[in-house]
């Protein structure tokens, strides 16, 4: 069983209750209860396998839980499709750069933004001429230094910026809630920090909720409010950063000693 | 749209208009039908190069839409009977887009090879039954289609399909032509392009891709069925071979031939598709097996379609917009 977090800091922006996955014999997300609240930046850590993955898959609807209920604002959000979720403002990026490849980075983030507008329904008007949807995409790609590679097509730029690019698009959409899987993996040592920096920056200035699937320790321990500790499905310890360095526990399971 | 645009559109259509009083009569009905084929391609682009679904059943919008004509034509008809163009344009849009809702609602569940195979089984489906219900469809020998009115004036036979009808079509071409333009460069277009490339992830920036491709798939039968209802009076005579798996097949050659990804390639590659059948069944009984060869050395010498080529080698000419795949 999950523990119950003790901090109470703003409203509860989402909730899962007793939330469960199992792969045949594999116990991915075992009956996990996660309590979230507004404004925080919640990490979660674990060794591979423990199933922090297949949680924020379930969350975000990617996947379908086998039992268990999710709740958005307090509203159960469990069937809901992820076009719908992302409307409402909970959204995500991949740990796998999941982008519109044949389309430049501005499209891609047009995509996006245009979709936050609610106009990309509409048939006949002219995308070239919306004057809004450009500006905006525009304004983020240079809060995210994408700027000089917006009329690059997104598969031809460097990982560094696709990743970066991946989670600027969570950030179109105007999120309440962002839920990043690993968006440092795959980047260059010397430029995790930068990245994260630019991410940590975003959603600071947005006010925007995030939790956070994460393998560098370091940038774990530097950027959360609350980390929350999983091992085989279950959650191991939670607390603040400075409380998990500590546990004994954890230290032995997830950090390896560190 | 960039000043070449205009001046290759300007160019293009007084050309067009010219054909019927510089060509043989021959050519002018060939055309016509070309145009029709073009309407049906141009359509079908909006589901294969945009949205990236690959259907082999698209025929069956052509058939729908022709067999409604031939209908409302029949004598059987009595008060009823319909010779208006316009009219029976508009009943056949209205025909295939509600066929192509109810199909397309159980077709776009699936994507890849299931989706092509899907619309595959519908069109063997409505050919079959095209077939066996010879009492109301005429069987293998089909249904006979009269000369309609044009705007409430009728011509001859020889002046409708050698000359008038061909201004006729040029004229819905151009229009549908247009409506496509303005698709492909709205915020839908950019939404269907998004789905193509990624359907996951576009989901997950919030556009419900399910409806988005119901949307596209029914805008493709539409157009399917504008080009079939074009086709059918042209045709004189409308028979269950519109509907098949070959006639289904057609409009993705026309579309690899000329370019998927590009706006004009359906269009140029039914033009080629088109002529270059009705060219070599001149010659040779074994027109299939030349056609054949011909359109695998098109698909090797031009990988990304005809017009994919031109967009390459004329970088200048073709500006940005069609460098990334439009």
């Amino acid at each position: 069983m999950g523990i119950q977090s003790d901090a109470k800091i703003g409203e509860k922006i989402l909730q899962t209750e007793g939330l469960k996955k199992y792969f045949g014999e594999v116990r991915a997300v075992d009956h996990v209860d996660l309590e979230v609240s507004e404004g925080e930046i919640l990490s979660i850590i674990g060794p591979n396998g423990s199933g922090k993955t297949t949680l924020l898959n379930l969350i975000s609807n990617m996947i379908e839980p086998d039992a268990g209920r999710i709740f958005f604002y307090g509203r159960d959000v469990t069937k809901w499709p992820p076009s719908r979720l992302a409307k409402m403002g909970l959204v995500r990026s991949f740990q796998i750069v999941n982008l519109f490849d044949g389309l430049s980075v501005l499209d891609n983030m047009r995509a996006a933004v245009t979709s936050k507008l609610g106009r990309t329904s509409k048939p006949f008007t002219s995308l070239d001429r919306d004057k809004e949807v450009t500006r905006t995409s525009i304004e983020l790609l240079e809060l995210f230094k994408l700027s000089d590679k917006a009329e690059t097509l997104a598969g031809d730029v460097p990982h560094g910026d696709r990743k970066v690019l991946d989670v600027a698009l969570c950030f179109a959409l105007n999120p309440k809630l962002i839920l990043l899987d690993e968006p440092t993996s795959g980047v260059s040592t010397s430029e995790k920090r930068p990245v994260m920096q630019r991410i940590e920056e975003a959603v600071r200035k947005g006010g925007v909720t995030a939790v956070i699937v994460e393998h560098d320790m370091d940038i774990v321990f530097g950027y959360s409010d609350r980390i929350i500790a999983m091992h085989e499905g279950k959650i191991l310890a939670e607390g603040k950063p400075q409380e998990i360095r500590e546990n004994e526990e954890v230290r032995k399971v997830v950090t390896g000693g560190l | 749209m960039k000043l070449y645009h205009v001046v290759a559109l300007v160019a293009g259509l007084v050309l067009a208009s010219l054909l019927p009083l510089i060509l043989p009569k021959y050519y002018t009905f060939i055309f016509a039908v070309t145009m029709c084929f073009a309407i049906y391609a141009l359509g079908y682009s909006i589901i294969l190069g945009r949205t990236g679904l690959l259907s082999f059943g698209h025929a069956l919008y052509l058939g729908v839409a022709a067999y409604t004509v031939a209908f409302l034509m029949r004598p059987e008809m009595g008060a009823f009977r319909i010779f208006s163009m316009e009219l029976l344009l508009i009943i056949a849009i209205g025909t295939s887009a509600l066929v192509g809702l109810g199909v397309g609602a159980i077709c776009i569940r699936y994507t890849r090879i299931f989706f092509g195979l899907i619309n595959l089984g519908f069109v063997m489906l409505w050919h079959s039954l095209l077939l066996k219900l010879y009492y109301v469809t005429g069987g293998t020998d089909g249904l006979p289609i009269y000369i309609p009115s044009l705007f409430g004036v009728t011509f001859s036979h020889e002046i409708f399909r050698t000359f008038i009808f061909y201004y006729y079509v040029l004229g819905i071409f151009a229009i549908t032509t247009y409506i496509m333009w303005r698709i492909y460069n709205s915020p839908l277009g950019l939404a269907l392009k998004a789905i193509r490339e990624n359907s996951v992830r576009a989901e997950f920036v919030g556009i419900p891709i399910g409806r988005y491709r119901l949307a596209a798939y029914v805008i493709s039968a539409i157009y399917a069925g504008i080009g079939g209802a074009l086709w059918a009076p042209l045709n004189g005579h409308v028979s269950p071979d519109v509907s098949t798996w070959l006639t289904s097949g057609d409009v993705v050659l026309m579309n690899i031939l000329g370019g998927m990804y590009t706006f004009t390639g359906p269009i140029v590659g039914a033009f080629i598709f088109y002529n270059l059948k009705v060219q070599i069944m001149h010659f040779t009984t074994y027109w299939s097996f030349i056609l054949g060869i011909s359109a695998i050395i098109f698909v090797l010498l031009f990988p990304g379609g005809v017009m994919g080529w031109v967009s390459k080698v004329m970088p200048k000419l073709v500006k940005k917009s069609y460098r990334q795949k439009a």
